[in-house]
């Protein structure tokens, strides 16, 4: 349910008035900048089934450390550092989730899986052998190659959202890029993603 | 390095472009995300003042290090019985009572049959959902604490310290009584937050529009029955609750059916179990459609989305069904509803792509329901019409595989030969 007195301002403008407690800008925080930080959260994990409570976290956290901005223009890419930390903490907990448990029974943990729709089969197919290969990087690596080639950032971008330099964050990229090939090589649906684009060539 | 990195744009933009297929998924969760952050979004923290005086240098450094550890990152932990917790963990009490204890000395024990986590933590507090079940809270109160659990469609936060909590999902049953200090609860049929006392229990029942609130303080007033806020009402002032006549003893008195909320609430019900669909649907309407799903559990929701449906109101078919799959997502009538989502794109003029997409999540998730050969049928149907031949093909070899015989098999082989 959309307020009924939209807040309207630049990013500076938002910012103050969320300090002083205007829900609507809070509201219009969330409204300008979802789609983004749940593309980004999106990019990086795959699509998961507590996306909703990753994006809830990530607005809270915004909010909490809002005083903390120190440059209220930059408010797009210190939200999207929140969101890629959100989901770089969900990749570093996915690896220790658990059930705990006090009887012995089993309990599917499927529902951290992606699912695979039937229709444009090949299509999703390509796409979880994409998320296979991450899956297998190392956290860091995952989160900057992600950033870069899915939700397509630029470097500059990347380094601000992990928080890193850019000198850090290129070098994170090559090794990444350098383990995906040598992945993706081996997996024929990819191989054909690829070809349908460009030749592939063998390095 | 150059071809290389371009092969990556292009299986990254592929990547992306593939997760479209989870776009109902994702829609819902952006929708699940804006509601509960409106309802729930705390202020924002004021940063610590710093006081600057005439100290000497020691006092000063002694200050920046106060400042600076204020502003570190928040270092609550807890553990679950004997081991340490970790945020989102589902924890599940089973046959016996589970204690989580925090590291300010705050506790909650879960009751058996109980399932919950902690959703995140903070520098004086942490956020629980109470997933089902019932817990105990000892919540050590300072003027920093900040505590809030959630539970199905309620809010509460604590501003201190002894409660017990409990939510059946199933039965849209909620209660909370407080034996020391305060809370602060909000959510459906509640509406914005009541302050609970000491001694006070409130009991809410979704289903019925109901909410009862006790009190077993033997000097105060007894029990109040409380109507839920209306929509031209407002909420007696300071959120303070009207006490009924006193009585010596505490009561908690069964809930009034005869209100007109109830009584229309059950009128739609009534009507759509009769099969009397268009008359429920108008009923419904005439309390509010909104509400009446508000109020609704899985079953509900689903007779309202066929009400809806055959009242001619796709619209009010989406926002029933949708809440289905969103509130109740581990219920097995969203299979059901995914098949009614995708019927409603398909039959009135919305996307073909996302009727698809619909069929084969009711597909997916129930392969053997009772749906499933329609689901198929109208996965071909859709896939054509969106102009996937490929993806129409691959659904007419699935649907004679499964189906040989079935309404759609001549569709399915004309599109093979």
């Amino acid at each position: 349910m959309r307020l009924t007195v939209p807040f309207a301002g630049d990013d500076a403008a938002l910012v103050s008035a969320i300090r002083a407690g205007n829900a609507s800008a809070k509201a219009e925080l969330f409204h300008r900048y979802a789609p983004q930080v749940e593309r980004l959260i999106t990019h990086v994990l795959g699509y998961d089934s507590e996306l909703a409570d990753m994006l809830q976290e990530t607005f809270a956290s915004a909010l909490r450390s809002l005083n903390g901005l120190k440059d209220p223009r930059a408010l797009k890419p210190w939200l999207l550092r929140i969101a890629a930390c959100t989901a770089k903490k969900a990749l570093r907990s996915r690896t220790r989730r658990r059930w705990l448990r006090y009887f012995t029974d089993d309990e599917d943990e499927a529902r951290h899986e992606p699912r695979v729709e039937p229709p444009d089969a090949d299509a999703l197919r390509a796409t979880r052998e994409v998320y296979v290969i991450l899956e297998r990087l190392p956290v860091d690596e995952r989160l900057a190659f992600a950033l870069r080639y899915i939700n397509g950032l630029e470097l500059v971008a990347v380094a601000a959202a992990c928080d890193v330099s850019l000198a850090t964050v290129k070098r994170r990229l090559q090794r990444a890029e350098r383990r995906f090939v040598a992945a993706a090589k081996e997996v024929p649906i990819l191989v054909d993603c690829m070809e349908s684009g460009e030749r592939w060539k063998s390095r | 390095m150059e071809e290389p990195l371009k092969l990556l744009q292009t299986l990254g933009t592929r990547a992306a472009e593939g997760l479209e297929a989870f776009a109902p998924e994702r829609s819902a969760a952006l929708e699940r995300a804006r509601e509960s952050f409106l309802r729930d979004a705390p202020t924002t923290q004021r940063s610590p003042r710093i006081l600057l005086g005439s100290f000497g240098l020691a006092a000063a450094l002694a200050l920046l290090v106060l400042f600076v550890s204020l502003r570190a990152e928040p270092t609550m932990s807890f553990q679950v019985a004997t081991r340490p917790g970790r945020v989102n963990d589902q924890i599940a009490a089973l046959g016996i009572p589970v204690q989580l204890s925090f590291s300010d000395g705050t506790r909650f024990t879960l009751g058996t049959s109980t399932r919950a986590h902690v959703v995140s933590l903070q520098r004086h507090g942490a956020q629980i959902a109470l997933e089902s079940g019932s817990l105990e809270a000892n919540v050590v109160h300072t003027g920093e604490s900040a505590w809030s659990l959630s539970a199905g469609p309620f809010s509460v936060r604590v501003t201190g310290t002894k409660f017990s909590l409990s939510w059946d999902p199933e039965l849209g049953r909620f209660s909370v009584r407080v034996l020391q200090g305060s809370v602060a609860v909000s959510g459906s049929v509640i509406g914005a937050e009541r302050p609970l006392r000491s001694g006070e229990t409130l009991v809410v029942s979704v289903p019925d529009q109901h909410l009862q609130l006790s009190n077993d303080r033997p000097a105060a007033a007894s029990s109040s029955e409380i109507e839920p806020p209306a929509a031209a009402s407002a909420l007696p002032s300071g959120g303070e609750l009207r006490p009924a006549s006193p009585s010596a003893e505490p009561s908690v008195r069964s809930a009034n059916a005869s209100t007109s909320a109830n009584a229309n609430a059950n009128a739609w019900r009534k009507l759509a179990l009769e099969g009397k669909l268009r008359e429920a649907y108008a009923s419904a309407d005439a309390i509010g459609f909104d509400r009446a799903c508000e109020a609704a559990n899985a079953a509900d929701l689903l007779l309202l989305g066929d009400a809806a449906r055959l009242a001619g109101r796709p619209d009010r078919v989406n926002e029933a069904l949708l809440q289905l799959r969103r509130r109740f997502p581990k219920d097995p009538r969203g299979a059901a509803a995914a098949f009614m989502l995708g019927k409603v794109a398909f039959d009135h003029g919305g996307s073909d792509r996302s009727a698809a997409n619909w069929f084969a999540t009711s597909l997916r998730e129930q392969p053997n329901g009772a749906l499933a050969r329609e689901a198929a049928g109208r996965l071909i149907e859709a896939l054509r019409r969106a102009g996937d031949g490929a993806g129409a093909e691959r659904a007419a070899k699935d649907y004679l595989t499964w189906y040989p015989n079935g309404p759609h098999a001549a569709l399915a082989r004309s599109l093979l030969h």
